[in-house]
Parts: C-alpha cells; structure tokens; sequence
C-alpha cells in the first residue's frame, strides 16, 4: 500500500516544495535537449550509410544475395507510427477528459510499441544476411539494433512508468489543478504531473517515429 | 528541567560495517565483479559458441565485452542506480533526492547533493588525472635514450595510449565536473541541479570508465593511441574494448552532464537572474554543455561501430569489406575538435571569471566575451577536417576547413581582448589564482599561435604527426585547462572546504609548474620541426640531448605536483587557517553564502539584484537579497 504522505506530495505535483511548474519546466526543456542529443546519435549511422554508400567502387555495398526484409520493415513502421499517433490522441483525452480516457490510448500505444520491438526480434532472428555481408547490412544491423536498443526501450520505460503511477494512485482523489508549463489554467487544463509528462513523452515519441521515418526510407526504400 | 536542557536525541551510530551491505562503491564493486564472472563465463560464452573467429583463437571479444558490459551493469547495480527507476516503474511517486548518508560515506554512495556530486569529481579525476601523470614520466624516461631501454615497443606504445586517453577522459570532466557541478547551481541562484540523480550517475561512471581502461594493461594494451584509428584499432587484442568501452562511458558521461547543465541554467535561475547578469563562468558552462551534448554522442556511436566490427563482424571499416577506415577518422575527429573545447571554454571561463576580482575592475566587454565563448563553440563544429588533411581528404575540401580552422582564432581572441582589457589599469593583486589565470593566457598563446601551423594544410604536411602536434596540444590543454583548473582551485578552496591553502606553498607550486612546464614543452617544438614522430619510442640519436632535456624539466614539472599534494595536507591537516568569509573580496552570490554552503544552498530562493562584476562601482548593490519579500520576488519576474 501506497504511503500517504507520498500519495499527497503525489497529488499535489509538487516535487519538495517546489512549485510543480519548475519540474514540468525542466522535463520540457530536457526532452527537446535529449532529442538533440539522439540527433547527433543517430547522425553518425546516417553518415556512416551515406559515406559508405557514396564510395561504393566496388560495388559491394548491397550484394545480391542481401535481400531487404520489407515485410517486418513495414509492420515495424506501423507499430511505431501508430503508437505515435495514438500518444497525441491520449494526450488529447487527458485535457478533454481527464486521466482515466488517458490510459486506454496509451495502454494500446505501449502495446503496440512491444509488438514493433518484438517484430524487430523476430527480424533479426530471421534476416536472410549476417551483419559482415558488406556495409548496408552493417549499416542496417547496427542502425536497427540501436533504434531497438536505445530509443524503442527508453519509450517503453517511459510510458510504462506514467502508466503505472496513473494506475497506482488512480484511487487517490483529485489534487489541485495547476497549469502546464508555465501556461495559464483554465479550460482543460491538466494535473501537472501527468499533463506536463504526457506531452513532453508525446514530443519524444513523436520525434523518434520520425528517425523510424527516415530509417525505413533509407534502410529498406532506397537501400 | 526546561526543554532546552533535555539533551537532543542524535542519530544512533551504527558499526561501520553494516553500511557495508547498503548499497554504496563496496556493494558497487562486488556486484560489478560478480557482473564480469557472469557476463564473461555464462553469456558471453553462450554467445560466442559457433563463431569461429572465437572459438579458435585466444582472443575472445565477445565474452570479454560480456563481461565489461555486465560488470558495469552491477556496479551502478550496486551503487543503488537502479532503484528509483525501477521504483517509478512500479508507480512510486518521483522524487528528487535520494535518502542519503551522511558524512564521508555520502562521498562513496549515490548522493544527489550537487555540492557532493562537485567534490566526487575533483577527487575522482585528480586521483586519474595523477595515475596519467604518472604514465607521462614513463614515456619520458623512455625517450631518455633514442633506443629501446625501459619498455618494449608494444608497452610504450599502450603507455602513451594509456596516457592520452586518461588525461582527455579526466581533462574533460576537470572543471565543468568539480566546479561546474559545485558552483553552478549556486551561481545562478538555484537549489540543485535539475535532475540530481542524472548528475549523481554522470560523475559515477568517470572512475568506471577510469577502472575499465586501466583494464587494459592486463588484457594486452592497445596500439592506437588516444585517436583508436581503425582499421588498426578492429585488429588489436583485447585491450582495445578496453578503450571503447571506457570511451564510451565518458561520452556518456559527457552528454549527461551537458544535458544536465543545460537544463539547470534553462530552467532555474532564480528571479532577476537575467542572461545579462550570468556569471561568465556559467557562460562558459553553457557554451561547453552545448557541445558535449551535441559532438559526445556521435562518439559512442564511433565506439559503438568499433566495438560492433570487433564483436558482431560488421564491416565499417574493413576496406575489403566495402568498409573504410576515413569513416571512423570523421566521426571521430567530428566528436574529437569540438573535445578540445570542450576542455578549452571552462577554462576561459574560469580565468574571467577570476580576473575582475583581482584587478578590481568590471569584467571588460562582458557580451563580448559572451559572443566569443559561443562563437568559438559554434565554429567548432566545422573544422574537424583538418585533422585529415595528411589522410587522403579531397585536395578541394582542404581550402574551406583551413579556413574555419584559422577563423576560429577570431573569437578565441575576443576572449584575449576581454581579458587585457579587464587587466588595463587594474588594481591587481597577484594571489595564487590570479597567477594561474595570468598564466593561462601566455600558455594557450603559444598553444593558439601555434595551432595556425597546424590548420595550414602545407605547413600541416611537415608538421603532422611530430612531436610539434603534441607540444602544441600541451600547451592549449595543459598550459590552458590544468593551469585554469588550479586557479579555480586556489580560488574556490576556501570555500568548497573552509580552508585556506597556503598562499606561500602555492606560489612555489605555481613558478614550478610554470616554469618547468614551458621548459618540457617548448623545446618539442623544435623536436618535432626537427622530425621527431609521435607514439614511437626510437628516434634519431642527434636529438637524444633535447629529449633529456625534456625528460628532466618533466620530472621537476611532476615534483610540482607533490608541493600541491603537501599544500593540502599541511593546509587541511596542520596549519588549519579558518578563511574569511570572503578571502578575497569578491562580489560573486557564492561569497554571500556561509561555509560549508547548506545542503539546499539559499533558504530561500533569493532575489538577484546586480551583475557580479560591479567592482569600483559606488553604490554598487550586493549580487543577490537572500532574504527576499514576497514584492521583491515579483518584481523581479519570480
């Protein structure tokens, strides 16, 4: 059972005797920055795909027999796009209707996020090429291995940690309402906590479909 | 008996023993040994049945990369990492500060106090910091004789590998890690840093890195020196996931306390703490936490490809394979210019930031000196070319990033311009810090001129390579960084510790590292004019006189480092001199604040009223209103 006093600071939003906005602040902020950073990341695969690509002299860069697994490509991109859209729709429900229309968007927007990761298993358990079958399969191998690793499991660990505190304190009754990030309250305004996360995870996520976007293109379109 | 006299209840001592079992660095070190068994003996081994590469021969990657990747897994395991997130995940509700210990053991777990945090650093990178020091006089008493004498080829060469990449991990964390973790919050007014368990993990995995890399001296060295070249670096023996691994973590690292830092200074500067009143050391912060953030990741990505050509036999970089060992020169020097100012800009920083309170003036061209720092961290990203400019880069290419290379020299010397100008017609006062801060900029003038050599694809030719490069990097990273490090030391000592150094020793410590710094490292220019190359441990007998002469004013430059070590101890430990509460009369918000500085640093959040530079100004208000009316917030925007 849940300690109280953890259940008040909970609904209060405020984190220590912080105002709530200073955390919703920092949260804000901090995923625009994080996405930068995976900018960068993920720059350096698209640098290595475009500079071994470009020197190919030898023609070895996709050899016949690599074929690109289209099929999970796609079902993976759906998941992710889907899963996406699904968390701007939540996040819609939550300003319209409070938490509770919140989580079943969202419950289905993180299963469907396990099923890309899983369907991204089961690709790589069953590609038609190893990683050393020339630069694209490298490329790929790596680039999907990565977007699995890094960004699908930091979205699941996400999600999943909004979710669990929603579902833990959903008992609790509803603490003061304050604004989102330094917006003024009023009509459909949010509880801070879940309001302020929701819509810096639905910019995160919103940004990593995108690298999904650009990696289907290259990976599987133009190869 | 009144209340007062009732003996207040103090916490109950335990046996030190039981905080054994807490989770702390022992539990850390057992869970991470226990981490490396399982990793390499059970996964890694499952994993790397049926790969030939593997199986037979004496080198296996992938149980060893297992169990580095593992033993790292249990020592944050065990460091107590990963218990808020798995808290949250069951929907704990988020909190921001751990329950902590309290004494020197705090120094040993996971603590979220950004002062603690900024003590952890300076101890834990001068602890490496001395372990790389120690690899440099072993390179030097090899070049003692233009043979082989001390080391063989293949261990001086891992000497040198060692010794560079530990000083550019350590180098790196050098000022943003102690003052900037310590001071920034505190400059800007703040409580804490905006995510205090982010902070607590940037500095633990330093020494993890540290460990790892120190691992590879028994796991067969590496021989690529502190760049890791592939395609050199996919051949080499163990050593080398050694150095990726360790690398990475530091990138990792790195972005961490970038994103951090960023956030912090973005979101919580307290009321009236405009852009314009910024200390210019938080300038300097900002200018560095954008490139760690930005040019860090695209170097665990390089360590990443590495690692995935040595372990999974991918082809980046296998030129039979379609690879090609220039991808891995671009992403890293891509990561690897930007790292040089990632080390130069906090340096700049710190020196302005000393340099008014010891002439007594207002720093000179404040937004200047703030266009500068950001100038010259923009402009890096568009010069790691010249790097290659001997590698095979396109001839057309070579004109443009000889270009940016030398454009950069621009708003480098707006920040010289800054620094004269605040010294002209100062009251100066040549304390220990101001010393250093003087120092650093004859340093890094030499450094700078001399750079203009390297970004000039001609002279680059003759020059890449030699031992030219290494004193011209010394002097931009030594002769810069170590020497602003020690100022922001001396400065900040008193009041990180409530303790003075002593002001004699460290002036005898500063004339000796001054002196002999320049004495080891100026005549390497001629030694590598001369045609003396790097990273080889046998060179023409006609310069073994300069290279003694090196080897020498080397030893003396470390003994200088021992009058550090006896400064502090005599300091902390004998002469004990309580400091004033503001030694040396700065109007910096830190000087407001008693020492130690509370765990929450202001006991409220205070109001800040005028820049920290309004030195000779009359009726100059003080910096912050620690004590401030609820109007007063308003008023200035809280």
């Amino acid at each position: 059972m849940a300690d109280p006093s953890q259940e008040v600071a909970f609904q209060t939003a405020g984190y220590e005797g912080e105002p709530p906005e200073v955390m919703g602040r920092n949260i804000n902020v901090g995923v625009r920055l994080l996405s930068a950073a995976m900018v960068s990341f993920f720059g350096a695969f698209l640098f290595a795909y475009v500079y071994l690509k470009e020197r190919d002299q030898e023609a070895v860069w996709r050899p016949a027999a690599v074929k690109v697994p289209i099929g999970t490509g796609v079902a993976v991109l759906a998941c992710v796009v889907v899963s996406a859209l699904l968390s701007a729709v939540a996040v819609e429900a939550l300003r319209r209707r409070g938490e509770a229309a919140w989580r079943a968007p969202t419950m289905i927007s993180l299963l469907l996020i396990y099923a890309a990761l899983g369907v991204q298993c089961y690709q790589w358990a069953t590609l038609p090429f190893g990683p050393g079958s020339g630069p694209y399969a490298s490329v790929f191998v790596t680039w999907t291995g990565f977007y699995g690793g890094v960004a699908l499991l930091s979205v699941i660990y996400w999600i999943q940690t909004m979710l669990a505190g929603s579902i833990r304190h959903r008992e609790v009754p509803p603490g003061p309402v304050v604004s989102t990030a330094g917006q003024p309250g009023g009509e459909g305004a949010l509880s801070a906590r879940l309001g302020v996360e929701a819509r810096s995870f639905a910019f995160y996520w919103y940004f990593l479909a995108g690298v999904q976007v650009v990696t289907f293109l290259l990976l599987y379109i133009v190869a | 008996m009144s209340a007062a006299a009732i003996p207040a209840a103090g916490p109950v001592r335990e046996p030190w023993w039981r905080g054994l079992g807490r989770f702390n660095v022992f539990t850390g070190i057992v869970l991470g040994i226990v981490g490396y068994v399982i990793g390499a003996l059970v996964i890694g081994h499952v994993l790397s049945k049926g790969i030939p590469a593997m199986e037979e021969t004496d080198q296996n990657d992938v149980e060893f990369v297992c169990g580095l990747l593992l033993g790292i897994i249990g020592f944050l395991v065990g460091m107590g990492f990963m218990n808020y997130p798995i808290a949250r995940l069951s929907g704990a509700a988020p909190t921001l500060r751990e329950k902590e210990e309290h004494g020197i053991a705090r120094y040993f777990t996971l603590c979220t106090d950004h002062k603690v945090v900024g003590i952890q650093y300076l101890w834990g990178t001068l602890f490496f910091f001395l372990i790389a020091g120690l690899n440099a006089m072993l390179i030097r008493t090899q070049l003692l004789y233009p043979t082989e004498h001390f080391w063989s080829a293949d261990n001086y060469i891992t000497l040198v590998g060692l010794h560079g990449t530990m000083m550019m991990m350590m180098t790196t964390s050098m000022v943003l890690g102690p003052f900037g973790n310590y001071f920034v919050p505190v400059l800007i007014g703040a409580k804490r840093m905006a995510f205090p368990r982010i902070e607590a993990l940037s500095f633990w995995l330093v020494p993890v890195a540290g460990i790892v890399l120190l691992s590879a001296v028994g796991a067969k060295g590496f021989p690529t020196g502190w760049t890791g070249y592939a395609n050199l670096s996919v051949q080499a023996k163990l050593g080398m996931d050694c150095y990726l691994i360790s690398f990475a973590l530091i990138g990792i690292s790195m972005a961490l306390v970038g994103f951090n830092m960023l956030v912090t200074v973005y979101t919580m500067r307290a009321p009236g703490m405009t852009w314009t009143r910024l200390p210019i050391f938080v300038w300097a912060v900002i200018a560095t936490a954008f490139l760690q953030l930005l040019a860090a990741p695209v170097l665990i990505a390089a360590m990443s490809l590495v690692l995935m050509d040595r372990v999974v036999g991918t082809t980046f970089f296998m030129p039979f394979s379609g690879g090609s060992p220039f991808l891995y020169e671009n992403l890293f020097w891509f990561f690897g210019h930007p790292e040089v100012y990632i080390l130069a800009l906090p340096g700049f920083g710190l020196v302005l930031e000393i340099l008014p309170v010891f002439t007594r003036k207002p720093l000179w061209g404040y937004r200047l000196a703030v266009a500068g720092l950001l100038g010259v961290a923009l402009l890096s990203f568009f010069v790691w070319q010249h790097h290659l400019f001997v590698s095979g880069i396109n001839p057309d290419l070579r004109p443009f990033f000889m270009f940016t290379t030398e454009l950069i020299s621009i708003p480098t010397a707006i920040v010289f311009l800054n620094a004269m100008g605040t010294l002209w017609g100062g009251k100066i006062r040549f304390t220990v810090p101001m010393l250093f801060a003087l120092a650093f900029f004859f340093n890094f003038f030499i450094g700078g001129a001399s750079g203009v050599f390297l970004s000039d694809a001609p002279s680059d030719v003759s020059t890449h390579g030699t031992f030219f490069v290494m004193a011209h990097f010394h002097y931009t990273i030594m002769g810069g960084l170590v020497f602003a490090f020690f100022g922001g030391l001396f400065y900040w000592f008193p009041k990180m510790f409530g303790v003075h150094l002593n002001e004699r020793l460290g002036k005898l410590q500063f004339w000796f590292f001054f002196v002999f710094f320049n004495l080891t490292f100026f005549p390497l220019f001629a030694v590598g004019m001369l045609g003396q190359p790097r990273r080889v441990s046998a060179y023409a007998p006609s310069l073994q006189w300069l290279n003694d002469w090196v080897t020498a004013s080397a030893y003396v430059l470390g003994f200088s480092f021992v009058i550090f070590v006896v400064n502090v101890f005599y300091s902390c430990f004998w002469q004990r001199r309580k400091p004033e509460p503001n030694p040396w009369h700065s109007k910096g918000i830190e000087w407001q604040l008693p020492t130690p500085i509370p765990v929450d640093n202001f006991a409220r959040v205070p109001v800040i009223n005028a820049s920290p530079y309004e030195y000779g100004v009359p009726d100059a208000p003080l910096v912050a209103n620690l004590n401030p009316t609820h109007a007063e917030v308003v008023t200035a925007g809280g």
